[in-house]
């Protein structure tokens, strides 16, 4: 019985480290990169924080995802109840959320000074 | 947050509100367009919820970060980004065949089946299969712009199990894609899941065996599965859009592994899509747009009338395709029935009326059936013997159009055409 267990396991650990050599041996293969090279990324510098909301005007813009005006018309009381020296004002963005709006972004260039993005949810 | 980094170089300081699970999406977005640091909120409302109480709550939540990213300065991180190198270089690995297939499952390379490891003598083969150099750019594929250069494409297109006589479809596909008719900068990456679906017209169909018959949409011939899986691995891989961070499509669409059809130009009673879109009969045309609706019928009553309301009633709408089997295609056009006919009568006896409540359910409303023109409908003839149609819709998206490009052959076309030409199923005899 001893001698069985014994030779159980010699054929065991043959069949284990000559399972093992062949994977050794299998073959192997250089392969390419299938990622494509983004263009380079041109820094674009964040401008300076406000400092200070009293007097400023905000701009709270709706990218015109689904719903997300009713949740920015609750954003703006909210923001006017507890930030009474600042003006908060709603706009949604022409088009879809996929589309540009530049007369809104003149719009902000001249008479904002920051902006609330989103969608939110 | 392409909108939010332009109005930040104007000048003026923005904060981003986005929902938590899009949170990487949105810093994937920031950072590929030069500005990692850009401040982004993450506000716990509801996805497109619309209770007013939870709006307040995620709202007052968020308030003190919104307020700190309007006034706190800029940190030295935030002033001066630490460069990242995003450069790739052209060999990824070596290992044997389980390790590669390890290694690219691990870094998000595959559709999370295994992959034909790409090494530089399959992708020599792949090359044979086009003319334009290796390093030429065919396009900068969304979301992060990367460079589908000929040998990127033969890359990926190894990986799916592609042939060389694979290369100029998948090169004009590429291109399909890159024209901004199609908005797919936007299908790709939006939540719809939306899936594109490629229609080859042209003698290449039977060149490379592309499945225009008998469970023509189903997995089992090279050229519809393959093309459109290296189509995916493009978009992954080149495009960098990633599942959950770059393509946010909420429940994933199985049609994303392969959508890709012939049109049976040999049965149609009609001029096939690419004629009917400004092509010759002997161009080889693919064409494009990204549905991510599928439905089927029987269609009822033997008749044409019968034939054409039963498809009316698959209700396609706004950007969708219609495929007919060659039987009632041909009983439709017995019956008088033109393409432009069939179509003006599905767009007249299709969408039904709906009704709409309004915010507080007090109202009822009844809204009158979408109207879309002609061209947002294609009449496609292939699938087998039977009597089912289909339709593929696009459903919840904005105005895009079919974008149909011209596919180029190399001029060693016969002699790669004969060499991989009887790489088809032979099945066993029963």
């Amino acid at each position: 019985m001893k001698n069985k267990t014994c030779l159980l396991l010699a054929a065991m650990l043959t069949i284990f480290l000559f399972s093992g050599l062949l994977a050794a041996q299998e073959p192997k293969i250089t392969v390419l990169n299938p990622l494509g090279q983004p263009p380079p990324i041109d820094k674009i510098p964040m401008a300076p924080r406000i400092g200070n909301l009293d007097g400023k005007t905000i701009y709270i813009v709706d990218i015109a995802f689904t719903d997300t005006h009713q949740l920015f018309t609750e954003m703006q009381k909210l923001l006017s109840e507890k930030y009474p020296k600042t003006k908060w004002e709603v706009r949604i963005k022409r088009g879809s959320y996929g589309d540009d709006d530049p007369k809104l972004w003149e719009e902000i260039k001249a008479n904002g000074h920051a902006m609330i993005m989103g969608v939110g949810h | 947050m392409y909108n939010a980094l332009a109005i930040e170089d104007l000048g003026k300081p923005v904060v981003s509100l986005v929902h938590p699970g899009f949170l990487p999406d949105a810093r994937s977005a920031a950072s590929s367009r030069g500005m990692p640091g850009a401040r982004i909120i993450p506000l716990n409302v509801p996805n497109e919820g619309r209770i007013a109480s939870e709006f307040e709550a995620g709202a007052i939540k968020a308030m003190p970060d919104i307020i700190d990213g309007l006034t706190k300065p800029l940190t030295a991180e935030e002033k001066s980004p630490t460069p990242r190198d995003a450069t790739t270089p052209r060999i990824a690995f070596r290992g044997n065949y389980e390790a590669v297939n390890r290694f690219y499952y691990r870094n998000g390379w595959t559709d999370g089946l295994p992959i034909v490891p790409p090494t530089d003598a399959a992708v020599k083969e792949m090359l044979t299969g086009t003319d334009l150099p290796a390093d030429h750019i065919v396009a900068k594929v969304i979301p992060r712009l990367g460079k589908a250069t000929v040998e990127k494409i033969a890359i990926n297109a190894v990986m799916a199990g592609a042939l060389p006589t694979h290369m100029p479809v998948l090169i004009a596909a590429v291109q399909a894609l890159e024209d901004q008719r199609t908005r797919f900068d936007t299908f790709e990456v939006s939540t719809g899941s939306w899936a594109p679906f490629f229609i080859i017209n042209g003698p290449i169909r039977n060149d490379i065996h592309v499945n225009f018959g008998s469970g023509a949409l189903s997995p089992g011939n090279i050229a519809n599965s393959a093309i459109g899986r290296a189509v995916g691995l493009i978009v992954k891989n080149i495009g960098g859009a990633r599942k959950g961070i770059e393509d946010m499509g909420v429940i994933g669409n199985p049609s994303k592994y392969s959508l890709v059809i012939g049109e049976n130009e040999e049965e149609t009673p009609w001029d096939p899509l690419h004629v009917e879109r400004g092509f010759k009969k002997e161009d080889n045309v693919i064409t494009v747009f990204f549905p991510n609706n599928f439905l089927q019928n029987v269609p009822g009553g033997g008749d044409a009338q019968g034939i054409a309301q039963s498809l009316a009633s698959l209700q396609p709408i706004s950007m969708s395709a219609v495929i007919v089997i060659p039987q009632l295609a041909k009983t439709l056009a017995d019956g008088g029935f033109t393409k432009e006919r069939l179509k003006q009568f599905i767009l007249e006896n299709g969408a039904p009326a709906r009704k709409t409540q309004t915010a507080d359910a007090s109202t009822v409303l009844a809204t009158p059936p979408r109207a879309f023109n002609t061209e947002e409908l294609m009449i496609l003839v292939a699938g087998g013997p039977g009597a089912w149609a289909a339709t593929l819709r696009s459903v919840g998206g904005i105005s895009n159009s079919f974008v149909s490009k011209k596919v180029e052959l190399p001029r060693n076309w016969d002699e790669l055409v004969k060499k991989y030409r009887n790489i088809v199923p032979v099945y066993v005899e029963y």
